[in-house]
């Protein structure tokens, strides 16, 4: 049973428990800032980020205390002939401050799904053919916070990405960069 | 049905967008533009808010924008490219302000070309006119960071329908104004 299923669906499975263990740890710190009745950091951010943490496009951003949560989305439509999706979301805890600099651990999930015409010259007719590229990008890395000027948030992230397309899956290193004004 | 679906995609997007907006606490009124300087005049080149030369207008947290960039060559071609923009500004400090935007543009293009194909054996070519009036509409975020005192830097990202809404992509935007009071 275990053998047909399909590596989404195992992704799929896997996600839960990661991002449960990402929450679970900045659980911690919520809760011990309530019972020190500490007023929470609650921010938000506008920019956008590129990377195969999320991908690339424009992406909010929440902080709540020591978690901080992503979401990036980029699309391009033409005709419905040429089109990409590219949603990521991630989360990062903030492990460390220093200064304006913040380091932590960023999970980050990525979903592709890209679709366009592919035209081939076989026996003087062009035959067109569709190239699909549907997969999931699964990364887990460290993160950088600088804060300019306490608005501008400039963010690093690098560690490594499972990468699952369709029959192709790699174990690759991932990055991603962001810029955000927070507020 | 196609365009639903566009405009559903260009919907949640702006939404996504618009989320922190709608949950930021309320911040009391900010002067007109930074430092009080209302007018602003310079280059703005964007995918769907005009290229060329632009004007912004700055009132309390609203500010409308406008470019536009004419063409002519030597009779065989016309384009003319105009733009607005509509923003509302979320934020503000000493040195940025944050702000939403919705931004229109229309480019009309006419011009004179030749169309080549073969008749009885020979190759002939025929001058034909084309035209092309197209329309784009964006909305997205912007930030607007102050230069030497004078100058705002502006730079706008978000998701935009293009060519009459048969495209649907990321729009982005940047522009340099001069401001003046």
């Amino acid at each position: 049973m275990y053998n047909h299923m399909s590596i989404m669906q195992k992704l799929l499975l896997f996600l839960p428990l990661q991002v449960l263990l990402v929450f679970s740890v900045s659980a911690q710190d919520i809760t011990r800032a309530s019972d020190d009745t500490v007023h929470h950091n609650e921010r938000y951010g506008l920019g956008g980020a590129v990377g195969s943490f999320t991908g690339w496009g424009p992406s909010v951003r929440y902080d709540y205390d020591k978690l901080s949560l992503q979401f990036t989305y980029s699309c391009y439509d033409d005709n419905a002939k040429d089109r990409f999706n590219l949603f990521g979301f991630a989360f990062r805890h903030k492990s460390m401050e220093t200064g304006n600099s913040v380091f932590g651990p960023k999970l980050g999930v990525l979903l592709v799904n890209e679709r366009s015409p592919l035209f081939r010259e076989a026996s003087y007719h062009s035959l067109i053919d569709i190239y699909l590229n549907e997969g999931v990008v699964l990364s887990l890395g460290a993160a950088y916070e600088y804060l300019y000027k306490q608005h501008l948030s400039l963010n690093l992230a690098a560690g490594y990405g499972f990468y699952a397309f369709g029959k192709n899956k790699t174990l690759h290193l991932s990055f991603e960069a962001g810029m955000y004004y927070m507020f | 049905m196609r365009y639903v679906n566009r405009f559903i995609v260009l919907f949640v997007a702006c939404l996504l967008l618009a989320l922190p907006a709608i949950a930021q606490n309320s911040q009391p009124e900010t002067p007109s533009g930074k430092d009080g300087k209302r007018h602003g005049v310079g280059l703005h080149y964007g995918k769907s808010t005009g290229k060329g030369l632009a004007y912004r207008y700055t009132h309390n947290r609203f500010a409308v924008q406008a470019a536009a960039w004419p063409r002519y060559n030597n009779a065989d071609k016309f384009n003319f490219n105009q733009g607005i923009a509509f923003m509302y500004q979320l934020h503000s400090n000493k040195y940025m302000n944050l702000y939403l935007y919705q931004g229109h543009q229309f480019t009309y293009t006419k011009g004179q070309m030749y169309k080549y194909y073969v008749r009885n054996g020979y190759y002939c070519r025929e001058l034909v006119t084309y035209e092309y009036p197209w329309y784009a509409l964006s909305m997205g975020a912007g930030l607007e960071v102050e230069v030497f005192d004078a100058f705002s830097l502006n730079l706008m990202w978000g998701y935009g329908c293009y060519e009459n809404f048969s495209m649907t992509s990321i729009s982005w935007e940047v522009g340099l104004f001069y401001l003046l009071n």
